[in-house]
């Protein structure tokens, strides 16, 4: 039967995974093999996607690709029969010595003998790659290794570039941060890339880090790291949230049945971080490389993948070792059908068939095809080390915790409500409550501020037009940006708890079905949301998205979402002409430009038809306190990126729009602002806005002005008196003018950053054209 | 134009160089370091991440 068949709750063995590609790879490396037992643990409130328990965590998968795999229903009592005969049979039986001998792999000791040790020549630099899957603890571990303050969260793929980082207290050797990963497959680019480091930047040792609390799949990639004959140690992450759960880790039977150190730590609290980090130098230095890479066992179904294993190592062994790839990480590769290695090792046609007639005859003993029995033979290998190695409670506290919470944040008939009342508080206490109030005292202050320094300059009789160039345009433009803060730092400040906490991941979750209905992600809705505050930071967190496609169409729908900067135009019109209506005046705004957004995101689809959608294969983290410590670090950065784009980019383009406002063509100050550079440029714009009666010179100038900060449409308009000269359906015209065209200067760059300067230039001309066409319309409705 | 005229000017013009001196500065941190992992990278823009 389908897994979409079962009902919550139930559980079913694996059967078969179906599907093709890397998808299914990916799938297979997440531990969904067959014999596995997983959960069927909820649905989204749309009936999809699906939330599974499998091993010792939460996978989220669309009907669509989970209806792929085979399940057949077991009982409870069946399961635990499975679980206490592999206990009985891998359980530990020898004395209590060996039981507690360490075998002193990475120090000084048994293990290491000066007589074998190939240390690093003197002077040559250790570099070190933080390696592990997503959500694992790598930056905050990274963070704890450097010193840094690089942003950590509690939603799988946070880390989206290679951050490099001194150690603490060793200035001379570099720790590299690599995204997450969950095998060293092809299934993302970021896996690709990890890989290519890995072989190719060849650093001098791996620190890989593990959840010590779902250590089954961790060591899905810590077995492929180690194929790739590269120093490794394990770092055991989150082990005080395990031990916490009653669980624990016989750590000599890890290390020694894995052949490298392994250090129980706790990145979050900092502690064993330094016993981790004398192992890592140790190892870097001497090189001492994994004491075991062969996983397959000769006993393992008559030894079907050992013996295939085994000869296709010895078939590429020159070949490899002239591409400088480790053979054994070749042959793995080669049977899961690594184009990239075959190319790499550039095998003859013989050699290329008996390859495959090798993979032919195991898939034939093994009775599962070559990627199936290549997971298998790894996972068979992790499950009786974990019997042997760890004692871990049934149910973490976290996750049972995060269940009871989901049956509300994810219910079928609580989730829609619980998430707009969570983001209806949200963007009511950032923009009234607490965000409001601040922004008006800042802008107060810099007011006076502005008013004190008109003042001093009177009374020192600075020149009129200098005074106009620092009061009206850096005090006033760089003034208004910079009163923004307050709504930018609380806005962030409850982004990021609903981020730490975990609760992103169950937005993307709850909004995935509805999302994919318009071509987009589930993933999608956190860049949206962060859209209304600012589309900046918006272009920015759409990196987190896996799909190139997905990460495109949500970058173009953001222009759509009001950012915080269009409220004071929405306000300014609203109360002059819709005295009465003034929140429906606003309200109705939102709301037409999620509709438009929603009608765009539909017409991508369609041009884009033959473009499939991504799969939404998602880890669903437990719920955590969030912590004091990240949230700081993340309202720093945001708060020191605002200032300094307002004291650079906004500063620089008050400074010429003032100039351009200020002189005209023979570069005298005029008196009277329509002979102005900028009057006579925008009259040239002019008759394109003559249909809605927006024609006049100093309504365009305002819009112009709204290119470098939207907030700066209000200021010009106040500045040249243009509420005046509106009729209520010119007024509504620029209204939605304002909404929809082209998104400020600091957002195209942003845009261009992430998609490139075709796009960018794209997003300008299709806003505006888009802009004009619904603006025309809305003034000829209320023309009527 | 008086001191007090010329002072307020220099300050103006040094900020305004300072600013397009950070620019630089922020650009030249943000060019292609070879690695099509950093986002800043011309490779990475390009890159195809889609799921097959």
């Amino acid at each position: 039967m389908k897994i979409s068949e079962l009902n919550i709750g139930q559980s079913a063995q694996v059967l078969s995974v179906g599907g093709e590609g890397s998808l299914r790879q990916h799938l297979l490396g997440m531990g969904l093999i067959p014999g596995s037992v997983i959960t069927l643990q909820g649905k989204a409130p749309m009936g999809d996607p699906l939330e599974l328990s499998i091993q010792s965590y939460s996978l989220t998968l669309r009907s669509s690709e989970a209806d792929k795999v085979e399940v057949e229903p077991v009982q409870d009592s069946v399961l635990e029969q499975e679980e206490d005969n592999i206990s009985k049979e891998w359980a530990y039986s020898s004395s209590a010595h060996d039981l507690n001998s360490h075998p002193g792999f990475g120090e000084e000791g048994k293990y290491h003998s000066k007589d074998h040790a190939h240390p690093l020549p003197k002077g040559e630099k250790i570099t070190f790659a933080l390696v592990g899957q997503q959500n694992s603890g790598k930056t905050t571990l990274f963070n704890q290794l450097t010193g840094s303050n690089q942003h950590v969260g509690n939603f799988p793929g946070v880390t989206v570039d290679r951050k490099d980082g001194s150690l603490k207290d060793h200035p001379e050797i570099t720790v590299t941060d690599l995204p997450g990963i969950y095998s060293l497959s092809t299934y993302t680019q970021e896996e690709l890339v990890s890989r290519r480091f890995i072989l190719e930047n060849k650093p001098k040792a791996i620190i890989n880090i593990v959840d010590a609390g779902n250590i089954e799949r961790h060591l899905y990639l810590t077995m492929q790291l180690m194929e790739l004959d590269v120093p490794i140690v394990l770092a055991l992450n989150m082990m005080d949230e395990l031990k916490g759960n009653g669980g624990t880790v016989r750590l000599n039977v890890l290390e020694r049945e894995l052949g490298l150190p392994v250090v129980p730590i706790s990145a979050a609290k900092g502690e064993g971080v330094e016993e981790l980090v004398e192992h890592a130098v140790h190892i870097a230095t001497f090189q001492e490389k994994p004491a075991r890479q062969d996983f397959c066992s000769p006993e393992d179904h008559k030894g079907a993948v050992h013996k295939c294993l085994h000869a296709v190592m010895h078939l590429i062994e020159d070949q490899a070792k002239v591409a400088g790839l480790p053979k054994r990480f070749a042959a793995s590769r080669l049977i899961e059908g690594d184009q990239e290695v075959l190319e790499a090792l550039g095998l003859d046609l013989k050699e290329k068939q008996i390859l495959e007639d090798i993979v032919s005859k195991m898939e034939e003993e093994r009775g599962l095809d070559r990627y199936a029995a290549m997971a298998d033979m790894r996972y068979s290998f992790i499950r009786k080390l974990c019997a042997r190695s760890i004692a871990k409670p049934r149910m973490s506290k976290e996750r049972l915790r995060s269940n009871k919470i989901d049956k509300i944040l994810t219910g079928k008939y609580t989730a829609l409500p619980a998430f707009i009342l969570i983001m209806a508080l949200v963007f009511w206490l950032s923009f009234d409550v607490i965000g409001a109030p601040l922004q008006g005292l800042l802008s107060d202050g810099i007011a006076a501020l502005g008013a004190t320094v008109d003042s001093l300059f009177e009374s020192w009789k600075v020149s009129g037009m200098l005074r106009s160039l620092v009061v009206d345009a850096i005090f006033g433009g760089v003034g208004s940006v910079l009163s923004f803060i307050p709504i930018i730092i609380v806005l962030f400040f409850f982004l990021s708890i609903l981020e730490d906490s975990g609760y992103m991941a169950r937005i993307a979750f709850v909004c995935d079905a509805f999302l994919r209905k318009i071509g987009l992600s589930g993933r999608s809705i956190v860049p949206m949301l962060i859209g209304f505050g600012c589309s900046v930071p918006a272009v920015m967190s759409a990196r987190t998205l896996p799909s190139a496609r997905d990460r495109r169409a949500t970058i173009l729908l953001i222009p759509f979402m009001s950012c915080s900067a269009k409220v004071p135009i929405y306000a300014f019109f609203a109360a002059a002409f819709f005295p009465d209506h003034a929140a429906l005046a606003m309200i109705s705004m939102y709301l037409l430009g999620i509709v438009l957004g929603i009608c765009s995101a539909i017409g991508i689809k369609l041009i884009r038809r033959r473009s499939q959608a991504a799969p939404f294969v998602m880890e669903m983290p437990s719920y955590r306190l969030p912590q004091a410590r990240n949230v700081g670090h993340l309202l720093w950065d945001k708060t020191k990126d605002f200032v300094q784009k307002a004291f650079t980019v906004i500063f620089l383009a008050t400074i010429v729009i003032w100039f351009l406002q200020s002189f005209d063509f023979t570069l005298n100050q005029v008196t009277d602002y329509s002979d102005s550079i900028l009057a006579r440029i925008s009259g040239l714009l002019s008759p394109l806005f003559a249909p809605m009666e927006l024609g006049d010179w100093r309504v365009v100038t305002s819009l112009v002005s709204g290119f470098m900060a939207k907030e700066s449409v209000v200021s010009t308009m106040n500045l040249l008196g243009v509420e005046n000269m509106l009729t209520t359906a010119s007024a509504v015209a620029m209204m939605v003018f304002c909404l929809l065209y082209t998104p400020c200067v600091a957002a195209v760059t942003a845009i261009r950053r992430e998609l490139g300067g075709k796009w960018s230039l794209f997003v300008i001309i299709f806003q505006c054209l888009t802009a004009w066409i619904v603006a025309w319309i809305a003034y000829l409705l209320f023309s009527i | 134009m008086n001191l007090p005229s010329i002072i307020v000017l220099a300050v103006v013009v040094l900020l305004v160089l300072l600013s397009l001196w950070f620019q630089h500065k922020k650009r030249q941190k943000r060019s292609c370091c070879g690695c099509p992992l950093s986002s800043s990278c011309p490779a990475s823009r390009n890159k195809k991440t889609e799921l097959k």
